[in-house]
């Protein structure tokens, strides 16, 4: 791919001799939204931890252009937010950037910005546990943007979110993505989060026998997207029955 | 239903036994030989200190024993609990050591301390050390280990917090919760130690005064180093939680 700013090349993982990644490969392009779709236990979120070095792989390679130090090439948003409870927002915020080269006011300015941008500056001196779930993943979201990374990960951020706030944030990583342009790994079980966020979706099926192919489908839908419009267009169910199917296929069930 | 201020319902069921046990005393319900009303007791308490400043030193005595043998096990304990998380090493020679030990009697171990420090000061702070390390150590671990099991450390190796957030603002922090209660426990059996270490082998501190009481049957001076002691556990369970009450909750 042109444009490169990730490249998995061969990738093996096991936990006592049980495969969890398996031949892997997959290349990321500067700049694009790419989410990772798969079954339960399929290893995307194994994935995202061998990206971010929390993981060592077996072999296999992981080459981000250009290569940091430090591993300062990611940095990614959990499932659960994560916040230190016993830190407030701007807290949580600041020590995110402990291995920032910029000085104080610098930090302190980049976070407000932040905070302004997300409509949430008033809650800089409050707790986590002040927040309502919605809130702490917006902070567990902008955590992520903060950092002076290229690439953004993010497991699964908005699975235990109510239906109303999930869209709420959504379009704010769109917004996010869109003003920070940076490169986002996105995982999900959500088919609809999937095709309405992503230009690319990777299909990851489970370890067989052979390598793990991934299965490619590219968004056919301009930017910015229209939500309900989207919905009703027959590529839309074309994106869906595909991804449908492929998970039809990995869990082996049918669907009504 | 009445709203008590949280510094007030400290003191509501201590006053109400004290209470229960003077009208007790009061309607002969009890021997006041061996259980002088409290009201005598505090009056007494109050001579001791204000006439005799034997009294005094004597409680300055067992604080200054506690507050030497607490200030020398506690850091330690809270060091050695984090490091042997994070230390193969480390925790390959500490855990198994610190699981022969501990399960001791802390007051079989007095008798070895004294041979080998002396009778004097130090096997005295020797015990206290002993006795509030374990419990702070095992408290604080038990943290560090629970806190293993969350994303924070995950968070804090993506994010690739200095050396001083991760151990200092994460893993000190995130455990302080046990951390304060091991100190609740370390220090209450912490007062325990002294007494013990003061009954055997010290001419001074507030065991000294009590086993002397004992000795010379002033039933009423024994009960004055209880009060004193239950003052000193009650304020340290209050400060305790008072710090506790002021932290975000971990």
């Amino acid at each position: 791919m042109e444009n490169s700013i990730l490249k998995v090349k061969n990738l093996n993982l096991s936990f006592n001799k049980l495969e969890v990644i398996k031949d892997l490969s997959l290349d990321i392009g500067k700049g694009e939204f790419v989410t990772i779709l798969g079954p339960s236990g399929v290893g995307k979120t194994v994935l995202l931890k061998l990206l971010t070095k929390i993981l060592l792989p077996n072999s296999g390679e992981i080459t981000f252009t250009p290569q940091e130090k430090n591993n300062l090439n990611v940095s990614m948003a959990f499932q659960k937010s994560n916040l230190f409870n016993w830190l407030s927002v701007y807290e949580n915020l600041k020590i995110s950037m402990s291995h920032s080269n910029m000085n104080e006011i610098e930090k302190r300015k980049k976070i407000e910005s932040f905070l302004e941008f997300s409509r949430m500056i008033n809650f800089s001196n409050s707790f986590p546990s002040e927040l309502s779930g919605g809130m702490a993943q917006k902070i567990n979201l902008i955590r992520a943007f903060l950092q002076e990374s290229e690439t953004v990960l993010m497991d699964e951020p908005l699975s235990s979110i109510d239906t109303i706030q999930k869209m709420e944030l959504q379009d704010f990583i769109l917004k996010l993505w869109e003003k920070q342009k940076k490169t986002i790994i996105y995982v999900t079980h959500d088919i609809e989060e999937a095709i309405y966020m992503s230009d690319r979706i990777l299909l990851l099926p489970f370890v067989k026998q052979q390598k793990q192919r991934i299965k490619e489908i590219v968004i056919p839908f301009n930017r910015p997207r229209k939500r309900i419009k989207m919905l009703t267009e027959s590529k839309y169910v074309e994106s869906y029955k595909f991804i449908l199917d492929f998970l039809k296929s990995e869990l082996e069930v049918e669907f009504q | 239903m009445i709203q008590l201020d949280k510094t007030y319902k400290w003191f509501v069921s201590p006053l109400a036994i004290l209470l229960l046990w003077e009208l007790s005393v009061y309607f002969n319900l009890v021997s006041e030989v061996f259980f002088p009303a409290p009201s005598e007791v505090i009056l007494r308490i109050k001579f001791l200190i204000t006439k005799d400043f034997g009294f005094l030193l004597h409680i300055l005595d067992s604080l200054k024993r506690l507050a030497i043998g607490s200030l020398l096990a506690i850091p330690l304990a809270i060091l050695l609990a984090i490091s042997v998380e994070f230390n193969r090493v480390l925790a390959f020679i500490a855990r198994p050591v610190i699981a022969i030990i501990y399960p001791l009697p802390k007051l079989a171990i007095f008798p070895l301390l004294i041979i080998i420090l002396g009778s004097g000061e130090l096997a005295q702070i020797g015990i206290i050390f002993i006795g509030v390390f374990f419990l702070q150590f095992i408290e604080t671990n038990q943290g560090v280990r629970d806190l293993i099991k969350t994303d924070y450390l995950d968070v804090a190796r993506v994010y690739r917090l200095s050396f001083w957030d991760r151990y200092f603002h994460v893993i000190f922090r995130g455990t302080l919760n046990h951390t304060l209660t091991g100190l609740k426990l370390g220090l209450g059996y912490g007062l325990v130690m002294v007494v013990a270490g003061e009954f055997a082998f010290s001419q001074k501190g507030l065991g000294f005064f009590m086993w002397n009481a004992w000795d010379q049957f002033r039933v009423i001076d024994l009960y004055c180093g209880l009060f004193i002691f239950a003052i000193m556990g009650i304020f340290i369970f209050y400060l305790v939680d008072k710090i506790r009450d002021n932290l975000p909750s971990v």
